[in-house]
């Protein structure tokens, strides 16, 4: 865990998500929240599949969230 | 959950059918299951089994985990026989009871246990419905994760802190929150987000497209121009033809009257000449009359004239009424130059009047002169001479006749003309007529320019709109993905903070939790327990790290698994939006061995805190301990007790033996095989 929260602080800069501790759930609008709950239930039926299809359902998920 | 009944038929040691019931709750009893089995009695196996049919898995520290079948059963079996290997458990969860069974076929092939397949079922017994997928179902209340931590092996339990222990741990303790998922999401999340990245930077954006909307309108500006100058052009192009339409019909209706100017120009240009002419003319004769010199020639030729007509008349030779005295008379006076105030009515007077024009006597002297020598030399007779010199005279006035004919006509031209200039809108428009046709051409030319000029520019601005309707449709997509990337990224932030202040959380709940457990284990001195990032276990007394004695770490690390089977359930079902984990305490708590590196006095210790972590609590150990745990036990009424019964070593347990004070029953039948028993009151 520590080692992909290090690699987040890395991405910082390129707009990756910011260990700031700032933004939680709590600050996310209904469309931000129902993804993020899509990619946390997303994730409970594929965490054994591999990162690239990980990646996909994100970025689907994203997709299909975000108008 | 309460485990109510375990079914094994040929799963490890346990051959045939055997049936182990648990003890039933009871607010009398400590709701404490002690199962008491030599070393090789199957208790790990019981632990194995548990884990087998709710999770298809069993424990690593089995010996052979992949023989599942009961050997002897397989030892009889003919190379290629298969048999079923059973195992079923009826549990109650939220006042249901389920039963789960996993049925296992194994052919034997050779001395291998070949797995042919596998049935596993979930009913509810209520309804009598089977749930299906049981395994997607369980593991949303009982992952496999969270189940190691309620079927617990707890042999070596001192070693729980060794390195390679310990790390299995901790990824269990991050699988069961679900921090695991957590990081390969915000991990995937940031593979997604650089994808889009690469994909936005790929797609022009808003800069291009205002780059050609700006060079759009600045083109549309040319267009316009181009189109208002094609307008005008048009326009004048348009009046000119109309205009010289109008003109031609106009002088196409004129037609004569062109004739009748032509003709008019072409008698001015006659009566210039003539006027040149007549006043040449006057010119010489206001010469003559001005210098006079011709007065005593003429009156010279005259007095001659006379003189001879005046002789011819004394010869008879002229008519009595020739006017001879009068022209004398005439000739005296020098107003006869003028010779306007003659009488009129007399021809031969008026004869001489004209005669006597004085732009008639430039002609004369010579003539005369000519005419009076021929009479004198007998050329010519008087008469002659006479009719000769009347013929010169007449012709000199025909001359004047001639330029007064010319006067008139030039009066009469000049009338029309002046007619004719009235209407000087017709030569206007002939004059207009040349102007339109050798402008027309020009308009023309200058007008099949422009109109090229707005076609290019009007194909110019087509290509741009086409490139804008591209552009537009790029900026689309970017400022989707731009949008798609920012909310994602705060997507992966809020998830990656939650998940960080679950696992900040997690660590204090479990240190709170473990620091309440073990201040009796370090009571000779005060100890803090801190868990750092990885889970990893300090306890710290008088600022040193140390975790104590072999015995001290066995109950550290029964504090640790109670505190966390409490603290992870709970944040489990945090993290994963679930409501499926019910009260952690009512999970039931299967523990194989563990007591043996406890020193007896800490038996209570570790027995208090079972029957407080769990509603349900199953020990798996050997005789000398569980005598020691049911000692603890033994004050509370109904104690549920059962042996694991080797039929060869059958002799060697009693309840004298044990102290245990309750008979022994024994639960199915005895074989060369482990059964197990129900040691009661």
């Amino acid at each position: 865990m520590d080692k992909n929260y290090e690699n987040i602080d890395a991405n910082a800069s390129q707009e990756g998500p910011q260990s700031s501790g700032s933004i939680g759930s709590r600050d996310l609008n209904a469309d931000e929240d129902a993804l993020r709950r899509a990619i946390l239930s997303k994730s409970a039926t594929i965490h054994k599949v591999n990162q690239k299809d990980l990646i996909e359902a994100i970025d689907e998920l994203v997709r299909l969230n975000i108008k | 959950m309460r485990l109510n009944k375990l079914t094994l038929k040929n799963f490890r040691q346990f051959s045939e059918t055997n049936i182990l019931e648990f003890g039933a709750a009871s607010e009398s009893s400590n709701n404490v299951d002690i199962i008491i089995g030599v070393n090789g009695a199957g208790k790990t196996t019981l632990l194995s089994a548990l884990n087998f049919v709710f999770h298809g898995q069993v424990l690593d520290s089995l010996e052979n985990p992949e023989r599942l079948c009961n050997d002897e059963i397989f030892k009889n079996l003919l190379e290629g026989d298969e048999v079923l290997v059973e195992v079923e458990l009826e549990f109650e969860l939220r006042s249901v009871v389920y039963a789960v069974q996993r049925h296992l076929k194994v052919r034997k092939q050779g001395n291998k246990q070949v797995r042919m397949g596998s049935d596993f079922n979930l009913l509810n017994t209520l309804d009598g419905s089977l749930i299906t997928p049981p395994g997607k179902w369980i593991n949303s209340w009982f992952p496999p994760n969270l189940a190691k931590f309620f079927f617990f092996p707890g042999e070596n339990l001192h070693t729980f802190f060794d390195e390679r222990n310990f790390s299995s741990f901790a990824e269990d303790i991050k699988s069961v929150s679900g921090l695991d998922k957590t990081e390969m999401i915000v991990d995937a999340g940031n593979s997604a987000l650089l994808l889009m990245q690469k994909r936005i930077s790929g797609i022009p954006g808003e800069d291009a497209a205002t780059q050609i909307i700006e060079s759009i309108n600045a083109n549309a500006e040319k267009v316009l121009d181009a189109e208002q100058l094609v307008s005008t052009l048009e326009e004048e192009s348009k009046q000119a033809l109309n205009e010289l339409t109008s003109i031609t019909n106009y002088l196409e209706e004129r037609k004569s009257d062109i004739g009748a100017l032509v003709a008019l120009a072409e008698a001015r240009l006659k009566r210039d000449n003539l006027e040149n002419q007549r006043l040449k003319l006057d010119e010489q004769m206001d010469s003559l009359i001005k210098d006079k010199a011709w007065i005593p020639f003429v009156s010279a030729a005259t007095s001659r004239a006379l003189e001879s007509l005046g002789s011819l008349r004394d010869q008879g030779k002229l008519e009595n009424s020739f006017p001879l005295d009068s022209i004398r008379r005439l000739l005296d006076s020098e107003e006869c130059i003028c010779g306007r105030h003659l009488n009129e009515g007399d021809s031969a007077t008026n004869h001489l009047i004209a005669m006597l024009e004085p732009r008639n006597l430039m002609e004369f002297p010579a003539r005369y002169d000519f005419l009076e020598s021929s009479i004198k030399s007998g050329v010519l007779n008087p008469e002659m001479a006479l009719t000769e010199w009347q013929r010169t005279t007449s012709s000199a006035l025909l001359n004047s006749d001639e330029l007064d004919e010319i006067d008139s006509e030039i009066q009469a031209l000049v009338k029309q003309a002046v007619d004719d200039s009235q209407d000087s809108f017709l030569e206007s428009q002939i004059l207009r007529q040349t102007e339109l046709q050798n402008l027309i051409p020009d308009v023309e030319m200058k007008l099949g320019d422009a109109r090229e000029s707005r076609e290019n520019l009007q194909q110019i601005l087509r290509d741009k709109n086409s490139e804008l309707a591209e552009a537009e449709v790029a900026r689309g997509s970017h400022g989707i993905l731009v949008r798609q990337h920012q909310s994602l990224t705060k997507v992966l932030n809020a998830i990656f903070d939650d998940a960080s202040r679950v696992k900040v959380r997690l660590r204090e709940d479990i240190e709170k939790e473990m620091q309440d457990l073990v201040a009796p284990i370090y009571n000779y001195k005060p100890a803090t327990v801190s868990l750092d990032e990885n889970f990893r276990v300090g306890v710290f007394r008088d600022g040193v790290s140390s975790l104590g004695s072999d015995g001290q770490k066995t109950l550290l690390a029964f504090s640790l698994v109670l505190s966390l089977n409490r603290v992870a359930a709970r944040i489990s079902a945090e993290m994963q939006d679930q409501d499926f984990v019910e009260q952690v305490g009512e999970y039931p708590l299967v523990i194989d061995a563990g007591f043996g590196a406890l020193a007896r006095p800490f038996y209570k210790t570790v027995i208090d805190w079972l029957r407080d972590a769990a509603g349900q609590t199953i020990i798996l150990s050997i005789d000398t301990h569980a005598a020691f745990v049911l000692e603890e036990l033994g004050q509370v009424n109904d104690p549920h007790v059962l042996r694991m019964h080797e039929s060869a070593k059958n002799e060697d347990y009693s309840p004298e033996v044990l102290g245990i004070r309750a008979p022994l029953i024994t639960y199915g039948e005895k074989s060369s095989h482990t059964s197990i028993e129900r040691l009661t009151k």
